[in-house]
């Protein structure tokens, strides 16, 4: 059982003691594009989640193969990210060819699946030497993650939508970057540091 | 015959605003004083360094972006700068302060349209900058302080002059947040004028007290636990101070409560499991951005109905967003 | 020779809007990552700069050529893999040359290959375009991307580690903290506030800055909101008069387009009441065919309101939510019309950018747009 606690530990901390977005600014356009219009926010998020649990966990898996662990830097950037678009692609097709999914559809997959939080997560973990449960648990944390980070700037944006006092200079993606660095802040309390380099 | 000067007043937000910072002063003169007492001149630099910070910041600031428009006359700067100032060591160095009062006002407070309608407690903001940035600097004290001691699991006995020293800042901590005796008679003065303001404060005391009961960093019994937690570091300080700032806390009883409650468990969460020795303005910062939900209002209203279900007729108006100052 | 001219003269108009007024991070917010968490040093800076460069221009040459001629739900995997072919060998020769660099610089330069800016420009622009025309927005965006990764690289660098290439700089006062995330966000915020004070003061643009953001006078709904609780379907503010959008189609120059699908995937609400166009603010007049519908019914009871009322600009099949997402939107498979010159004024001070055919009626209350060589009344202080 303890590689369910490991998992839920791991998936925990992704969305909380260190959210990926606010730590690491990993996937913050795509936050903050969805927080503008939040309409498939929990399809975006379910979507995150599941490339990124696989990913992890593909990647992981062929890190412990002697020769790819042997790799270096840009062998492994290359290896994780074809890892990723293969995992696209056969999702890609299951949808397409499978069950007729609309083209939008696809496209929301695509973004969802190709977006720097997803291809993150595996090079993070390969970093911190993160054993499987670790992975899967990050994965799953990611869509987590993504949801709260998504709601924190919605609702400080409608917060800002409402104030007339802004500055002229500020108003737009000024202020919304200002509010970002601040939720960072915030979150910064539970890290502390640099969430991966 | 020459006409009268004409006096420029105040709109009526602003006009709330002074009113507000005016109580905060009034209610900081005490900490001040007794920083001043025990720490004077290094005490009295730091305060002034901190507050012309915080003032040519806002100054300029209002130069720049507002066409002259200024809220500077709010005196919410001379708050903001006061507040950093006490929450830092008395030997710290005025730079430190002044980065601290510069990032609450350009960060902070700014961008916003002013203290009236910032998202973030400013002073808050400012000192988790200074935390994350120079965590070493921020708690470097004279000796041993409270939080410190908690952090490494060691306790102190609770006898008569121990307790003493504790309600009188005799320990080292931050030159301003130490003597609990003083902010608590501080605060009866916002008893008497702002009474609802006390609810988040009266939550976030209450969740700090419970979570050191439950869960003890030390092993010496619940109500050691509970003593030095809430007499350690900026707690009773930032729940008085800065908790209640009128631009972000909800104004009603129930959901003022619950935010502080909120906040409580935060601050104790990350001093038990965060970076900083202190987390009470990480806390700050996290429910400040969590008050943009309706959560808060909405378990107010909650209450509200419960309460209505249970004591009919009893009920009263409903609660509205934002401080009446 | 004046097609020459007429040539350089879209170029250069070209590189000015996209660059610099309708800069993809500082409006946009495209591209954010590697520049919150990777541009901590001048050198870093640099180093991704020009990962960013290759991968676009490389997806430039591939999606003119090749790419087009696949469905996109194959392009999009390709747009990374071919970024890849910029990040692998600028990631191998920092490890066999310069290994602390890449330390500092850690996974943000693996990160830009799934760079949201290249795919959605190779998406919407190099797919479509012809070679020339790609070739100045890919040039155009790489100046502008480049010149804020190098921006906040040398801010962050500067006040977060008291040096400037590495070099120590004696007696400054630095702040570690601002090498977090949190300062690079704070960073652009504070760079996004001076581009709009620059843009405000120096350009009479004929209708507003496209932003990303929030429409000021709409209170938003919230976030997710019981089918119960929700009210009547609210339909837009009607415009004032002089803000309506005209009779007749809108017709845009192809970049024009782009940008504005980039940033904002349909056009906001006008904003009644709201500070003249001129100004900078996210607002702009609603293209005709677009709804006023400002919320979309999901199944399962609950209805997500759009932050900002968005068009519905597609015309989607009934099956299909009606309004239009703006990551959606941003890499639909439109044509993109045929481009159109757009030329710089002899002063050099107004830009034709934006849709709006009533930009050369003032606004209510407004003065008309001026060069900016002239005195504006009213000029706004940024």
């Amino acid at each position: 059982m303890s590689w369910f606690f490991d998992l839920l530990s791991a998936a925990l901390y992704a969305v909380f003691l260190q959210n990926l977005l606010f730590s690491g600014g990993f996937g913050t356009t795509e936050a903050i594009r969805t927080a503008m219009t939040p309409r498939r926010l929990i399809l975006f998020a379910g979507f995150i989640s599941y490339f990124s649990v696989l990913t992890s966990a593909v990647c992981r898996m062929l890190d412990d193969v002697p020769a790819v662990n042997a790799l270096g830097w840009a062998a492994h950037t290359a290896v994780f990210t074809g890892v990723l678009a293969a995992v696209y692609l056969v999702t890609a097709c299951a949808l397409r060819f499978g069950l007729k999914a609309s083209r939008r559809f696809l496209t929301t997959a695509g973004i969802a699946a190709l977006n720097s939080l997803v291809l993150a997560l595996p090079l993070m973990n390969r970093g911190t030497a993160a054993g499987l449960a670790d992975s899967v648990g990050t994965g799953l944390g990611s869509g987590l993650a993504f949801i709260l980070a998504v709601a924190l700037i919605n609702a400080g944006l409608k917060t800002l939508a409402k104030n007339k006092n802004i500055p002229r200079a500020f108003r737009g993606t000024p202020v919304m970057f200002v509010y970002v660095a601040l939720l960072a802040l915030a979150l910064s309390g539970f890290s502390g540091g640099r969430f991966f380099s | 015959m020459p006409e009268p000067e004409k006096r420029v007043s105040l709109a009526p937000a602003a006009a709330a605003a002074r009113r507000y910072y005016t109580d905060a002063l009034i209610m900081l003169s005490g900490p001040v004083f007794m920083a001043v007492a025990l720490y004077r001149f290094e005490a009295a630099i730091l305060l002034a360094v901190s507050i012309a910070s915080a003032l040519a910041c806002e100054a300029l600031g209002a130069l720049l972006l507002k066409g002259g428009q200024t809220t500077v006359r709010d005196l919410s700067a001379v708050f903001t700068g006061a507040a950093i100032a006490l929450m830092l060591p008395a030997g710290a160095s005025p730079l430190l302060a002044a980065a601290g009062s510069v990032f609450a006002v350009c960060a902070a407070k700014l961008p916003f349209g002013g203290a009236m309608h910032a998202p973030f407690v400013p002073a808050a903001a400012g000192m988790a900058f200074l935390c994350v940035s120079w965590p070493e600097k921020v708690f470097t004290y004279s000796g041993v302080s409270i939080a410190a001691m908690l952090q490494v699991k060691n306790s102190i006995r609770l006898n008569p002059l121990n307790l003493f020293d504790l309600l009188l800042g005799g320990y080292p901590g931050p030159m301003g947040t130490g003597c609990i005796a003083v902010l608590l008679a501080c605060s009866v003065y916002f008893l008497i004028r702002r009474r609802r303001a006390l609810w988040a404060p009266l939550g976030f005391l209450m969740a700090c007290a419970a979570m050191a009961a439950l869960f003890p960093r030390v092993y010496s019994g619940s109500l050691t636990s509970v003593v030095m937690e809430l007499s350690a570091g900026s707690l009773v300080f930032a729940a008085i101070f800065l908790l209640p700032d009128p631009a972000s806390a909800p104004s009603g009883r129930a959901s003022g409560f619950l935010y502080g409650v909120f906040a409580g468990a935060l601050c104790m969460l990350l001093r038990r499991y965060g970076t900083a020795e202190e987390g009470v303005f990480f806390a700050i910062l996290i429910v400040n951005a969590f008050s943009a939900f309706p959560l808060p209002k909405t378990a107010g209203r909650l209450i509200l109905r419960v309460k209505a279900l249970v004591l009919p007729g009893k009920t009263k108006k409903k609660e509205g967003a934002g401080h009446a100052v | 020779m004046p097609s020459d001219n007429k040539a350089a003269e879209r170029f250069s108009a070209t590189m000015l809007n996209r660059a610099f007024v309708q800069n993809p991070v500082l409006v946009g917010a495209l591209g954010l990552c590697p520049i919150a968490g990777g541009a901590v040093s001048l050198q870093a800076g640099l180093v991704l700069s020009g990962a960013f460069t290759t991968g676009m221009m490389l997806n430039m040459l591939a999606a003119h050529f090749v790419l087009k001629k696949l469905p996109r739900w194959l392009r999009m995997p390709a747009y990374v893999l071919i970024a890849l072919a910029a990040v692998c060998p600028a990631g191998y020769i920092l490890e066999t040359r310069a290994q602390t660099l890449l330390s500092s610089v850690g996974i943000y330069l693996a990160l830009m290959a799934v760079s949201s800016l290249i795919s959605l420009r190779s998406e919407k622009t190099f797919v479509a375009c012809t070679l020339k025309r790609s070739f100045s927005v890919a040039a155009a965006e790489c100046a502008g991307y480049a010149a804020v990764i190098m921006a906040v690289s040398f801010i962050r660098e500067l006040l977060g580690s008291g040096t400037l290439w590495g070099v120590p700089l004696t007696k400054v006062y630095f702040a570690p903290g601002l090498l977090l995330p949190f300062g690079g966000f704070l960073a652009l915020g504070f760079l996004a506030a001076l581009h709009r004070g620059y843009i405000a003061r120096h350009f009479a643009l004929r209708g507003a800055l496209k932003d990303i953001t929030f429409d000021l006078s709409a209170a938003a709904g919230p976030l997710i909101t019981p089918a119960a609780d929700i009210p009547e379907r609210k339909q837009a503010p009607p415009a004032p008069a002089a803000e309506k959008p005209p009779e007749t189609p809108v017709t845009q120059p192809a970049d024009e387009t782009d940008g504005q699908e980039d940033t904002q995937a349909s056009d906001t609400v006008p904003v009644p009441g709201e500070a003249p166009a001129g100004e900078i603010n996210g607002n702009e007049n609603e293209p005709e065919d677009a709804t006023s519908d400002t919320q979309a019914q999901q199944p399962g009871g609950f209805a997500v309101t759009p932050f900002i009322q968005a068009a519905d600009t597609d015309g989607e099949t009934a099956d299909e939510t009606p309004a239009q997402e703006r990551g959606d939107a941003a890499l639909e498979d439109e044509e993109t019309p045929d481009e159109k010159a757009q030329t710089l004024p002899a002063d050099g001070g107004e830009i034709e950018a934006f849709t709006d055919e009533k930009s050369d009626e003032a606004a209510p209350g407004e003065p008309e747009a001026q060069p900016a060589s002239k005195d504006r009344e009213g000029g706004e202080a940024p």
